[in-house]
C-alpha cells in the first residue's frame, strides 16, 4: 500500500455529481497522501469550475479546462499531468464505494494489469422495458467477468472504471482522441494486442448514478457508434467480423436491405419514418407488448447506427468499397501449440501459460480431441482458459477418449451391495453415501 | 398397483434391491455422489430387482448427464464453484404448515439433516385448530414457531418474509422432504444480483396409492434435470408453469421492495386454492429479475393419497390459473394474457379432452380433465371474490 494513485475523472457539466465523487474520494481507505485527482472539466458552462475552486479537498486536488474536446482527449490530457504510478479512471457520474481505490491498488501486482471494477446496477421499480434490457446486459457483462476462469475480449475495457499502470497506459499511447464514441473499446484491442492483463474486481465497486435513459439521446449515441465503427474497422481491420457493420455486408435479408437503402439513400424518408415508428414503440410499451417492442427496438438501432455509417461513407457503393478494403488486408499471424493431454491437464496448463497461444490442436495421444481456432480481439490463450474449453466445447471426444484409453471407467455394479427397500416411501436416504 | 421410489447412485451400485413384495415397478432417482442425474421406471419381478440385469438401460437413462460427472471429476472441474469471490448468501428456511403434524415431522427430521451453514428455521403455523403443531416444534430446538392466525398460504408466506432474518427465504411445503443439498443447492444460484429467486426439482415421495400416481402423471412436480436461467427475454414473462413451484423456492427478501408481497387472494386457504406461486414469478420476471431452475435442489412431495383428494386438487389448479391470470389483467394490466386461455384450451385442453373422452391410450381420466376445466370457468370470478374478502379483513383488522 504505497504506490501514488491518480484519478482521472473527465467531466462535462454534472457539478452535482462531480461534487459527490470528490465527497466520496475524501473518505477513501487508501492513503490520502498517496492520492490526486485531476479533473478534466470539457466544456463545462455550469457551475463546475465553481465547485472545483471552492471544494477543500484533504487530496491533491487539480482541475484542467477544455473546450469540449471529448471524453477520450479529456482522460489523455489529465493522463499528461497526472504524476501517479497508477491511474485510475472514472467517470464522474460514479459514486466509488469508499474501498475502491484500495481494490484497485490491490490488483496491481504486475505492469500489464488492467483492473475493471464493478459498476452494480440496480434495476427501479417499475423499470422500463429500455432499463431491463440495459440492466441484463450490463449484469450479464459482469457475471461472465467475475468467472474466474474467463477469457477477456476487447470489449471488456469499460472506461467508466479502470485502472491502469501508468507507464502501461503510456507505453500504448493511451486513447486514441479522434474516436468520439467506442474509444474505450478501442483501447482495449490495443491493450489485448499488447498482452494485458486484464482482471475483474467485485471490491472496487461504485453506483453508476444520473443515468440518462432518454430514447432519442440513445439512437443518436447509436449514431455515434456507426461513426466510430468506421474508424475503428479502419484502425483494427483485424477486428471487422466483431463490428456490427460486418452484419450488413454480402447477402442481405430483405429488412436489412430496406434499413441499408433508407438509411443510405432516402435519409429524410427514414428520419421521418424512425421518429412515427418511436411512437409506436411507446405504445408497446404501454400496451406491454414486449415482443413487437423487442423487434422494433431491434430495427431503430440498426436504423440510427447505419446512418452513422452513413454520415462517414456517404454511399452503399462507398460502404461496400469500404467493406471489401477493410478485408482485403492482411490478418495479425497466430501463435499455434499442439497440446497432447496425456500428461496430465497440470502439464498441459502450464504449457499453454508458457505459450501463450492464439490456437491450440487438443489431443489425447492418438485422439484429436479438437481446435480452438484463432479468435481475434480475445486475449491470447491462458492454462486457466483449457478446463472450460473442455467442458463446454470437446466434452464428447474428450470423454470418449478417456474411456476408451480405460481412464475412465463405466461403475461396475458392486457386489457387496445388497439393498434392501425398507418400508415404503422411506428410501430416499439410501444413496450409497 | 402401487410404484416404489428408489435412488440408485452410480458411485455405489446395488447388484440387487430386495424387499419391494408390494409393487410391481419402481421409479428410480438416478445419481453420482449425490448429484440427480435422470430418473426411469423399471418392472420389479418377485419383490425384487436384479440391477445387473437393467444396467444398459440405468445408464442410457442418465445418459449425457452421467457422463459430464465422469468428466468433471476428471477435470476436478466444480460447476458450483466459479465466481470469484463469492459467498452465498444466508438463508432461512421456511415451512409454511396447517394441522398436518404427520407430514410437517417428517420435513423438520430431513431439515435437521442438512449441513449447518448458520441458517434459521421458521414454521408458519397457518390458522390452526389445534395446538399439536405449536407442540410438535417445541421438539426442535432449532426451529422458531410462528403463528399466523389469518389463513391462506400467501399470508403465511408474507408472513415468513417479513418475520426472516435472512436475505434469501427458502420456503418447502410441510408435505415435502427437502434432500440433504437443498438449501446449498439453492442458495449457490444467488451469484449474479438479477437472480431473485431459485426453484428445485420435487419428486414423489410415494406412489402408493392409484390417488398419487394419477397425480404425478397429470401434474408431476419435476421439470428436468437440466439447470435453466429464465428471464422475462428467454421465456414469455406471463408464462411461469414451466418455471417451478412453492413447494420448493428460494426467494431473495429484496423482491418485497422491488415487487411488492404475495397476493394474499390467492393460493391454498383462499377460495382460489392455488396459483400465489406462479403469479408471484410472474412478477419477478416482469421486473426484470432472473428465475433459475435449479435440479440439484431436491425434494420429495407426498402427493395426495385418494383420489377424491387428487381431483381437487387438480380443481384448485384449474381455479388458481385462472385467477392468478385475472390478476395479472385487472391488477398488473397486462393485456397479453388475453390470448393465454384461448391457447392453452386450443393446444393442451381440449386436445386433452377429447382423448380423455375416447379413451385413448395414456390419456388423463376424465374426471380429472373435467375437474381442471370446471376450475378454470370459476377462476376469475373466485379472484375478485377474494379480493374483496381480502381487502375488507385487512381494513377490518
Amino acid at each position: 500500500m504505497n504506490k501514488s494513485v491518480s484519478i482521472i475523472v473527465p467531466t462535462h457539466n454534472r457539478s452535482y455529481s462531480l461534487k459527490r465523487l470528490l465527497d466520496c474520494l475524501s473518505h477513501q481507505t487508501y492513503p490520502l497522501a498517496l492520492t490526486e485527482a485531476i479533473i478534466v472539466a470539457d466544456g463545462c458552462i455550469d457551475e463546475t469550475m465553481k465547485v472545483l475552486q471552492q471544494y477543500r479537498a484533504s487530496f491533491k486536488l487539480r482541475w484542467i479546462e477544455l473546450p469540449g474536446l471529448g471524453a477520450a482527449a479529456a482522460r489523455n490530457s489529465g493522463a499528461e499531468t497526472a504524476t501517479g504510478e497508477i491511474f485510475i479512471f472514472l467517470d464522474d457520474d460514479i459514486e466509488p464505494s469508499l474501498g475502491l481505490v484500495e481494490a484497485h491498488v490491490a490488483e496491481h501486482q504486475s505492469e500489464k494489469i488492467v483492473a475493471i471494477g464493478y459498476l452494480p446496477l440496480t434495476l427501479p421499480k417499475k423499470a422500463s422495458f429500455h432499463q431491463i434490457n440495459l440492466t441484463s446486459w450490463w449484469e450479464q457483462k459482469y457475471f461472465e467477468m467475475k468467472n474466474k476462469y474467463y477469457r477477456y475480449n476487447y470489449e471488456d475495457l469499460l472506461s467508466g472504471n479502470f485502472s491502469i499502470n501508468a507507464k502501461f497506459f503510456k507505453d500504448v499511447r493511451m486513447f486514441d482522441s479522434s474516436f468520439k464514441c467506442r474509444e474505450d473499446y478501442e483501447l482495449g484491442a490495443r491493450l489485448i494486442q499488447s498482452g494485458a492483463d486484464f482482471v475483474f474486481s467485485t471490491q472496487a465497486w461504485g453506483y453508476h448514478r444520473d443515468e440518462s435513459t432518454d430514447f432519442p439521446r440513445l439512437l443518436r449515441r447509436r449514431r455515434d457508434e456507426g461513426r466510430s465503427d468506421v474508424l475503428f474497422a479502419r484502425k483494427h481491420p483485424d477486428l471487422l467480423t466483431k463490428l456490427r457493420l460486418n452484419q450488413y455486408q454480402g447477402n442481405l435479408s430483405l429488412h436489412r436491405k430496406v434499413l441499408l437503402y433508407s438509411a443510405f439513400d432516402i435519409t429524410s424518408v427514414g428520419d421521418y419514418f424512425s421518429k412515427f415508428l418511436l411512437r409506436i414503440l411507446d405504445a408497446y410499451e404501454k400496451l406491454k407488448k414486449r415482443q413487437s417492442w423487442d423487434k422494433l427496438n431491434r430495427r431503430l438501432n440498426d436504423y440510427w447506427y447505419i446512418r452513422g455509417l452513413a454520415d462517414e461513407l456517404k454511399t452503399r457503393k462507398a460502404f461496400s468499397s469500404f467493406i471489401e478494403e477493410i478485408k482485403s488486408k492482411p490478418l495479425r499471424k497466430s501463435i499455434d501449440l499442439n497440446i497432447d493431454l496425456k500428461a496430465g491437464i497440470p502439464e498441459a496448463e502450464k504449457q499453454i501459460d508458457l505459450f501463450r497461444p492464439d490456437e491450440i490442436q487438443i489431443r489425447f495421444r492418438d485422439h484429436f480431441i479438437g481446435e480452438v481456432k484463432h479468435e481475434l480481439g480475445v486475449e491470447r490463450l491462458r492454462g486457466k482458459h483449457l478446463k472450460p474449453i473442455l467442458v463446454t466445447y470437446f466434452p464428447h471426444t474428450l470423454t470418449h477418449a478417456l474411456m476408451v484409453e480405460e481412464i475412465i471407467k463405466k461403475p461396475a455394479v458392486n457386489d457387496e451391495n445388497k439393498l434392501a427397500a425398507s418400508s415404503p416411501g422411506n428410501t430416499n436416504n439410501n444413496d450409497g453415501g | 398397483m402401487p410404484t416404489a421410489i428408489l435412488n440408485i447412485d452410480f458411485d455405489n451400485v446395488p447388484t440387487q434391491i430386495t424387499g419391494l413384495t408390494a409393487y410391481t415397478q419402481a421409479f428410480i432417482l438416478l445419481r453420482y455422489k449425490g448429484k440427480p442425474l435422470g430418473k426411469t421406471v423399471i418392472p420389479v419381478s418377485e419383490g425384487c430387482i436384479v440391477v445387473k440385469d437393467h444396467y444398459n438401460h440405468l445408464l442410457n437413462a442418465a445418459g449425457g448427464n452421467l457422463w459430464n460427472q465422469w468428466l468433471f471429476e476428471y477435470l476436478d472441474w466444480n460447476e458450483a464453484d466459479l465466481i470469484r469471490d463469492f459467498v452465498p448468501p444466508k438463508a432461512t428456511v421456511a415451512v409454511c404448515t396447517r394441522n398436518r403434524t404427520e407430514d410437517l415431522n417428517r420435513c423438520l427430521d430431513a431439515l435437521m439433516q442438512m449441513p449447518d451453514d448458520g441458517q434459521e428455521f421458521l414454521v408458519i403455523d397457518n390458522c390452526p385448530s389445534s395446538d399439536d403443531t405449536r407442540n410438535l416444534v417445541k421438539l426442535y430446538n432449532r426451529v422458531r414457531y410462528v403463528l399466523e392466525s389469518r389463513p391462506g398460504l400467501n399470508i403465511a408466506r408474507n408472513r415468513a418474509l417479513t418475520e426472516a432474518k435472512n436475505e434469501v427465504v427458502a420456503f418447502t411445503d410441510d408435505d415435502a422432504t427437502p434432500d440433504i443439498n437443498w438449501l446449498r443447492s439453492m442458495v449457490r444460484n444467488f451469484n449474479n444480483s438479477l437472480v431473485k429467486c431459485v426453484t428445485g426439482l420435487t419428486l414423489p415421495l410415494e406412489l402408493e396409492t392409484d390417488g398419487q400416481e394419477a397425480f404425478e402423471k397429470y401434474s408431476p412436480f419435476g421439470k428436468g434435470f437440466r439447470r435453466i436461467v429464465h428471464s422475462g427475454q428467454s421465456r414469455n414473462p406471463l408464462s411461469t408453469g414451466e418455471v417451478g413451484a412453492g413447494a420448493n423456492m428460494a426467494l431473495h427478501r429484496s423482491l418485497l421492495h422491488d415487487i411488492g408481497y404475495f397476493d394474499e387472494a390467492l393460493d391454498a386457504g383462499t377460495i382460489t386454492h392455488s396459483g400465489g406461486d406462479h403469479e408471484y414469478f410472474a412478477r419477478v420476471l416482469i421486473a426484470g429479475y432472473h428465475i433459475v431452475y435449479e435440479p440439484e435442489a431436491l425434494s420429495w412431495h407426498r402427493h395426495r393419497r385418494t383420489l377424491e383428494e387428487t381431483r381437487k386438487a387438480i380443481y384448485g389448479y384449474g381455479v388458481g390459473v385462472y385467477a392468478f391470470w385475472t390478476r395479472l389483467l385487472v391488477v398488473e394490466r397486462e393485456l397479453n394474457i388475453l390470448k393465454f386461455p384461448w391457447n392453452w384450451f386450443r393446444y393442451t385442453q381440449f386436445p386433452n379432452l377429447i382423448k380423455s373422452i375416447t379413451r385413448r391410450p395414456g390419456s388423463q381420466p376424465l374426471n380429472l380433465v373435467l375437474a381442471e376445466l370446471k376450475g378454470c370457468i370459476i377462476g376469475p370470478s373466485s379472484y375478485l371474490k377474494a379480493r374483496k374478502i381480502s381487502k375488507s379483513k385487512n381494513t377490518n383488522s
